[in-house]
């Protein structure tokens, strides 16, 4: 009952997030970077709906632009990862030699940084730009993919139909690629969703620092950390932010949970 | 035991040898010249030159490495840009007060989060359950950052409670010392008690199928008693390794939370270098982060047998 009540939840809130993500790519109110220092720090109205910040920029419009490139961040660089870490984890788990033992003690050791520490660290070398960020978070949970799919496809290389494959005449690469891979996609996308929240986790306290995106383009960590100077008088700047960041967040994750019901049942977390 | 230690031990090292290599690769990625990277001034060229001498500059890059891994272990993390103090120093002032932060964040979670979850287990598919559950996907759900504001905004400025910058160590006043903390700490606590109250309770709820545990009933114990002293021993192993890498991601968490409350702790160095250029200090916090990281994942592995017994010392 609980579940599926969370599911449909899930399911809504990303639904939901993700058309405002198209709308805002399409349309926003007002320019989300135009300053109107005639109408600075006005509380929301009918005119702004979540008020105005410190430069007079429409809240609404910059909240609504961010969705976006907030979701698209989070999109790219959990593909990079999963896409990455899958053909990764397949062949080291497939094959068990030394190349899986030298590649599973690099990403042992990748994960010896916290993985904040390491996006931080990646995107100081590379610079604030869009696409530092999206490299960044891939890189930084390239590991936890690989380490999925290699232990699930320890399991799947045993199977019957593997050994089917190689009656056939295939090869290892054929076989990964047709039949190993096709039976990782359900623990693939569990982890894939989970890291959805991660990443724009991640991208949202990179942005918060100052080291995400770089502005004036709006970021939902980006306007939380402006708004850091008028916690006290404008309320509004902290709370809208932060609510998109709550609801996409509170989407990924009970899609997750949902999806890690639906494909992993004995997992009771 | 010792074999087992000491094998652990070698395990170790090529971790940290692989962060240290990604620590050097990055810090030689950075465009520019690194003696120059390192002193920071374009005039001062004698010490530009003596800081390539250094950093071996003019040798081949495996040999750059070995030179450089070799300062570190002594502990030469060379100076900071900025101020001039010796990396080292600025790390050990720094270092306690995050420890501080991050253990008593630590204990609280666990104090919260373990009867939780087991609570959550005991009661599993009941309204108690669904709110500890729904809890802790909120929680999961709220930034850390923005957690911090709103604890900032509601005590800090609307009820003026508590203060909301900076640190007072324990030893001059051990009131404002707590004062001081009770804000981060709880930041960081209500964005980490999730993932260790879910843990607790699939894991306690695999436990309590179990035949001993409707034994231990049948033999007409309390249910606190089947819960604590039966149930969550066996349940705990897991609850453990989960402990350990919160460990791990607090060290990463506390770096916003130490920038919104203005604790000079690890993170807070960290930033403040990033945003300087500091690149002494940035390569310094990242390999101590490491190696902490390192150590607190080994004393999770080596405490595991004690709480699990099955898991032998291998």
């Amino acid at each position: 009952m609980f579940n599926r009540f969370n599911q449909r939840v899930g399911i809504s809130l990303t639904v939901f997030i993700v058309l405002l993500a198209v709308i805002g790519s399409l349309y926003t109110p007002y320019d989300p970077v135009a300053q109107n220092l005639a109408e600075i720090l006005q509380p929301p109205s009918a005119s702004h709906w979540f008020g105005t910040d410190q430069y007079g920029r429409d809240v609404f419009s910059r909240a609504l632009s961010s969705a976006g490139d907030s979701l698209m961040i989070s999109v790219l660089s959990v593909a990079i990862a999963t896409g990455l870490g899958s053909v990764t984890g397949a062949v080291c788990g497939f094959f068990g030699n030394w190349v899986d033992r030298l590649v599973m003690m690099l990403m042992d050791a990748y994960m010896a940084f916290p993985s904040l520490l390491l996006a931080l660290a990646i995107t100081t070398m590379i610079g604030p730009r869009r696409y530092g960020v999206v490299i960044a978070l891939g890189l930084t949970y390239l590991p936890t993919v690989v380490r999925v799919v290699r232990s699930v496809v320890l399991s799947l290389r045993e199977k019957e139909f593997v050994e089917a494959s190689y009656a056939l005449g295939n090869t290892s690469a054929y076989t990964i690629f047709r039949h190993i891979l096709p039976n990782c996609i359900g623990p693939v996308l569990m982890i894939a969703s989970s890291l959805m929240a991660t990443a724009l986790l991640t991208e949202s306290a990179l942005s918060f620092l100052g080291l995400g995106i770089p502005p004036p383009a709006a970021t939902w960590g980006g306007m939380l950390a402006e708004s850091k100077l008028f916690v006290g008088t404008a309320i509004w700047l902290a709370v809208f932010p932060g609510l998109a960041i709550i609801i996409t967040l509170l989407g990924f994750n009970l899609l997750g949970d949902a999806l890690r019901d639906r494909f992993d049942p004995r997992m009771n977390l | 035991m010792i074999a087992f230690v000491l094998r652990r031990l070698t395990l170790a090292v090529p971790s940290l040898l692989v962060a240290a290599v990604t620590i050097f690769v990055l810090m030689r990625v950075v465009p520019g010249d690194p003696a120059l990277l390192f002193i920071g001034d374009l005039e001062n060229q004698q010490a530009i030159t003596e800081m390539r001498e250094r950093l071996g500059l003019g040798k081949p890059l495996a040999q750059q490495f070995l030179v450089w891994l070799e300062q570190m272990a002594r502990g030469d993390l060379g100076s900071s840009i900025a101020t001039g103090e010796p990396v080292s120093r600025l790390l050990l002032d720094a270092f306690p007060i995050t420890a501080q932060v991050v253990l008593i964040a630590t204990a609280v979670t666990s104090l919260l989060a373990i009867p939780g979850g087991i609570l959550a287990a005991w009661r599993q598919n009941t309204k108690t359950d669904a709110a500890i559950l729904t809890g802790a996907s909120l929680s999961q759900s709220i930034p850390g950052f923005w957690m911090a504001l709103a604890l900032i905004l509601v005590f800090g400025v609307e009820l003026g409670w508590l203060p909301t910058v900076g640190h007072v160590s324990f030893a001059d006043s051990p009131h404002g010392w707590l004062r001081h903390l009770l804000l981060p700490v709880a930041a960081l606590v209500l964005t980490q008690i999730s993932t260790l109250t879910r843990m607790t309770r699939s894991s306690t709820i695999e436990v309590l199928r179990l035949d001993y545990i409707t034994h231990a009933r049948a033999k007409g114990l309390t249910e606190a008693a089947v819960l604590y002293r039966h149930a969550l021993r066996n349940a705990f192993a897991p609850v453990l390794t989960v402990l350990g890498l919160m460990l791990g991601h607090l060290l990463g968490g506390v770096v916003v939370i130490e920038t919104m409350f203005a604790l000079p702790g690890l993170g807070r160095l960290l930033v403040d270098a990033i945003f300087q250029r500091d690149y002494p200090v940035i390569q310094g916090c990242m390999l101590f982060i490491a190696v902490i990281y390192t150590v607190v994942n080994l004393l999770v592995d080596l405490l595991y047998p004690l709480f699990d017994p099955r898991v032998r010392l291998e």
